[in-house]
């Protein structure tokens, strides 16, 4: 399937091969290819570059136009302030300046940036025919807050007509404005209403849906397909939105993806979300990102749901987050790896690795989903166990399948974050990466090596010298001592004259010598059982 | 990026209802004897660049954040990085966010997590600015406004002197019953005593603070102060949340917050001076959220541990 038709399968709630993905990359195209946000969002040249760079690096199954909900305020008077890391931000509302409705008319393809708009949206259709497009459009309540400002609310109770009058006349910019994406080639009509999370049901169904299922009228009677966005903390006004009759329903992080499937579904109305934008994907990391994404996965399900971010990616997000999230979208194998390491980890059940390969023998562990389960995994196994007639008895292995709990806690502790990996003696040392036999064979030598030279240098002596009188020890100290000299040997002589102490070496008469034998094991640190007992079967 | 994290309040609070009067008498009382830095994220006519905060003529800096009106946690991006900015330029005792009317403090509280502002803020006090003429009416229609009431440390009910008895009445019962935890103050022009802004927060008055707490908000920053801002969308049980505040509590200043409980129900949560209350909450929410100020406290890291204990 292509992504195109993936969305569009999605959408009708029909079949998919795997969920599909939509990054929604508005300014955050500009940071891919070195642009301001305020440069971006006004170069037709520089959306279409922008948007062609994540399309490389995101893989989507569909992609935004454009992200900016200022573009219908702009070409209708408002004034706009410009950041280099946001969409511009709506200074002065017409209404609240002098300006009356009937002052105002439904914008053309000249106004504005709305020509520049249809352009990139035709050039980008020819450039990626496989990709759904979204065209987003302004829905009509934050339309009419960008032109009436913060008043509009008061108005809701003291002037409701004036209210219906302006939303009339917002529902025909949206109109207009989806018309014009969808005769640019876009498959997506999303009506982008964010302000409408500040309101309640009753308002909701009072003076939005009026003016939005109209809209959603329109966009299928084109043949297109509806979405409806909100962001912010709209949980209060999903049904209402289902009631305007979109294909499609996109929510933020504010609202429990569960709650909106539940809703949804019953109504027929596909979904989509909502990976969290700032913790997440802004502020987290490429594992964040990809345990984020595999709870949406899990909860939306294969059907009639789309994995998108909450709302327009942050300028500054950090592109590996955004291709840590394709990645699980894409392979099966890593999907299954988050989930079982999204298992509940607390620092208290990590292991104390401190002193894990210090044993005689070479530890190899594998760490694996499964190896009966995943290809990758099995190869890996395979590659390991050939090697095994080459070292026999001095190096043992271990496949860990973290589908298990204590593997997985073993997989932690050893900060093991990708699968399958190599780990000789606890050391991190072949990572999603099959190594060829001889490879394997050269980084277990080298272990081997390591520990000979470690325990050449590690191990000390003593000889003790045991007397119950000054006479016995300085015979004993003299012929021993020359021993040493003698030998230019690393020994240390020790004297032993109290009774206790000469007992417990095992000696009952003297004078005696005991050789001893000893290697630090521990140092500062207090090993666990496990690791002791690896030490203990060195020696017996 | 070392030293001491610089103590952060937040003042939320609809347009109009006085923030910008809250934020002018606490630069009179301490811009003259500390730094003082003001983030403003509200686009409000004739505070254009801040003019009605710089007329004045009190020392501090003031940074705005993208001249308009945050609504979006997609638009944070740039507030995030225009603060590490100004942190980097200079040294402040205290930054002061006013938030715009319709912006979700929450969701600004976290931004202080971003890796480039961790470990240099902490969020010690929300004030919510209501303006008791329109409240009662405003939080039916604008559901932010009984959002930002949740998460306030101070509810300044304010213009008292233009409302009718009636809206000071119903204002007051509204943002008790939104908010039990949160110390109500009835006043105009918010003329609210803002002395002890760098005093320890609790519950009770100012002369029932321990002299030991206080102690250790004067030696912040050894440990180094962290705070948290929490919201959650699973839930808890009760005995889940119960070991979460055992593990979570024992080493906090304060805690405070709303928390969904599986099977339905909210609790308020309030852990100040060592003492926990946990109460059921006559308002429900629609999230878990809470707000948390301590020694060495992570977000990362507290979050963490909220999860391990929830149900979903």
């Amino acid at each position: 399937m292509t992504g195109r038709e993936r969305i569009r399968a999605a959408m009708k709630n029909l079949e998919t091969d795997r969920v599909p993905w939509v990054p929604f990359v508005g300014c955050h195209a500009g940071s891919l290819i070195g642009a301001g946000a305020s440069e971006y969002l006004r170069s037709e040249d520089l959306i279409v570059r922008g948007i062609g760079e994540a399309v490389n690096r995101y893989a989507p199954d569909g992609v935004p136009v454009m992200f900016d909900l200022q573009v219908e305020a702009e070409a209708l008077g408002c004034s706009l302030v410009w950041a280099d890391e946001n969409p511009p931000a709506v200074s002065s509302h017409p209404l609240s300046g002098g300006k009356a409705l009937s002052d105002l008319r439904v914008p053309g393809p000249d106004d504005g940036r709305i020509g520049m708009v249809y352009r990139a949206a035709g050039r980008l259709r020819k450039e990626h025919p496989d990709i759904a497009l979204y065209g987003l459009v302004t829905g009509p309540f934050t339309l009419a807050m960008h032109l009436a400002g913060t008043d509009l609310f008061m108005k809701m109770f003291d002037d409701p007509a004036s209210v219906r009058e302006l939303m009339a006349f917002a529902q025909g910019v949206t109109a207009f404005m989806s018309d014009l994406y969808f005769r640019a080639g876009c498959d997506v009509i999303a009506v982008v209403d964010p302000m409408t999370s500040q309101i309640g049901p009753e308002h909701f169904r009072e003076f939005v849906k009026p003016h939005v299922l109209p809209v959603f009228e329109g966009i299928r009677a084109r043949g297109a397909l509806g979405s409806f966005f909100v962001c912010g903390q709209a949980q209060q006004n999903i049904e209402a939105m289902c009631d305007c009759r979109p294909d499609n329903i996109s929510v933020d992080e504010n609202i429990p993806l569960d709650y909106v499937r539940d809703v949804c579904r019953p109504r027929g109305v596909s979904f989509g979300g909502n990976l969290q934008l700032t913790i997440v994907l802004l502020l987290g990391t490429p594992e964040d990102a990809q345990r984020d994404a595999v709870a949406c996965l899990e909860t939306g399900g294969k059907t009639g749901f789309i994995l998108a971010p909450g709302c327009d990616l942050p300028y500054s997000t950090p592109p590996a987050n955004i291709e840590a999230v394709t990645q699980v979208v894409q392979d099966p194998y890593r999907r299954q790896v988050v989930m079982a390491m999204s298992g509940r980890e607390s620092r208290a059940d990590l292991l104390d690795m401190h002193e894990y390969g210090s044993s005689d023998k070479v530890i190899v562990d594998i760490i694996t989903l499964d190896s009966e389960a995943c290809a990758p995994c099995q190869y890996m196994v395979e590659s390991v166990k050939a090697i095994m007639p080459e070292f026999e008895g001095i190096v043992e292995w271990r496949e860990h399948k973290i589908k298990r709990r204590d593997s997985l806690v073993f997989m932690t502790s050893l900060m093991v974050k990708n699968i399958p990996t190599i780990c000789i003696d606890g050391k991190i040392t072949f990572v999603s990466r099959i190594p060829k036999r001889e490879e394997l064979i050269a980084a277990v030598q080298k272990r081997i090596n390591e520990k000979l030279r470690f325990k050449i240098r590690a191990k000390r002596s003593t000889v003790y010298l045991l007397g119950r009188t000054e006479k016995e020890i300085a015979a004993l100290r003299e012929s021993v001592g020359r021993a040493i000299e003698e030998l230019g040997a690393e020994v240390n002589m020790e004297e032993v004259t109290g009774k206790d102490d000469i007992q417990a070496l095992g000696v009952s008469v003297t004078p005696a010598v005991v050789v001893a034998r000893y290697q630090v094991k521990a140092q500062g640190a207090m090993p666990s059982a496990a690791v002791v007992k690896e030490w203990i079967k060195d020696i017996t | 990026m070392t030293g001491r994290p610089t103590p952060f309040f937040v003042v939320a609070g609809f347009l109009g209802s006085g923030k910008t009067t809250l934020l002018k008498n606490f630069l009179a009382v301490h811009a003259g004897g500390k730094k003082i830095a003001v983030v403003q994220n509200e686009f409000a006519p004739g505070n254009i660049d801040g003019r009605e905060l710089l007329a004045t003529g009190l020392p501090f800096k003031i940074l705005e954040i993208n001249n308009g009106s945050v609504f979006c946690v997609c638009l944070l991006a740039g507030f995030i990085r225009s603060l590490a900015a100004l942190l980097d330029s200079d040294g402040f005792d205290a930054v002061v966010l006013e938030a715009s009317g319709l912006s979700d403090p929450i969701a600004l509280a976290q931004m202080i997590e971003a890796d480039v502002l961790r470990g240099r803020l902490f969020l010690v006090h929300t004030w919510c600015v209501a303006d008791a003429s329109s409240f009662p009416r405003m939080e039916r229609v604008v559901l932010p406004v009984a959002r930002q009431v949740r998460v306030a440390d101070t509810v300044i009910i304010n213009k008292t002197d233009l409302a009718s008895a009636d809206d000071i009445r119903k204002t007051g019962e509204r943002v008790r019953e939104i908010n039990p935890l949160a110390r109500r103050i009835e006043t105009s022009y918010c003329r609210v005593v803002l002395d002890d802004a760098f005093a320890p927060l609790t519950a009770e008055p100012v002369a029932l603070r321990t002299r030991d707490e206080n102690a250790q908000f004067e030696a912040c920053g050894r440990p180094a102060l962290g705070s948290a801002a929490l919201r959650s969308h699973r839930t808890i049980t009760r005995a889940g949340l119960d070991l979460f505040l055992k593990e979570a509590a024992t080493n906090l200043f304060r805690l405070k917050g709303f928390v969904r409980l599986e099977g339905g129900g909210t609790v308020s949560v309030q852990f100040s001076s060592g003492v926990l209350e946990i109460l059921p909450a006559a308002s429900g929410t629609e999230a878990t959220e809470l707000v948390a100020i301590g020694p060495g406290l992570d977000a990362r890291t507290f979050r963490r541990s909220f999860n391990a204990f929830t149900s979903s």
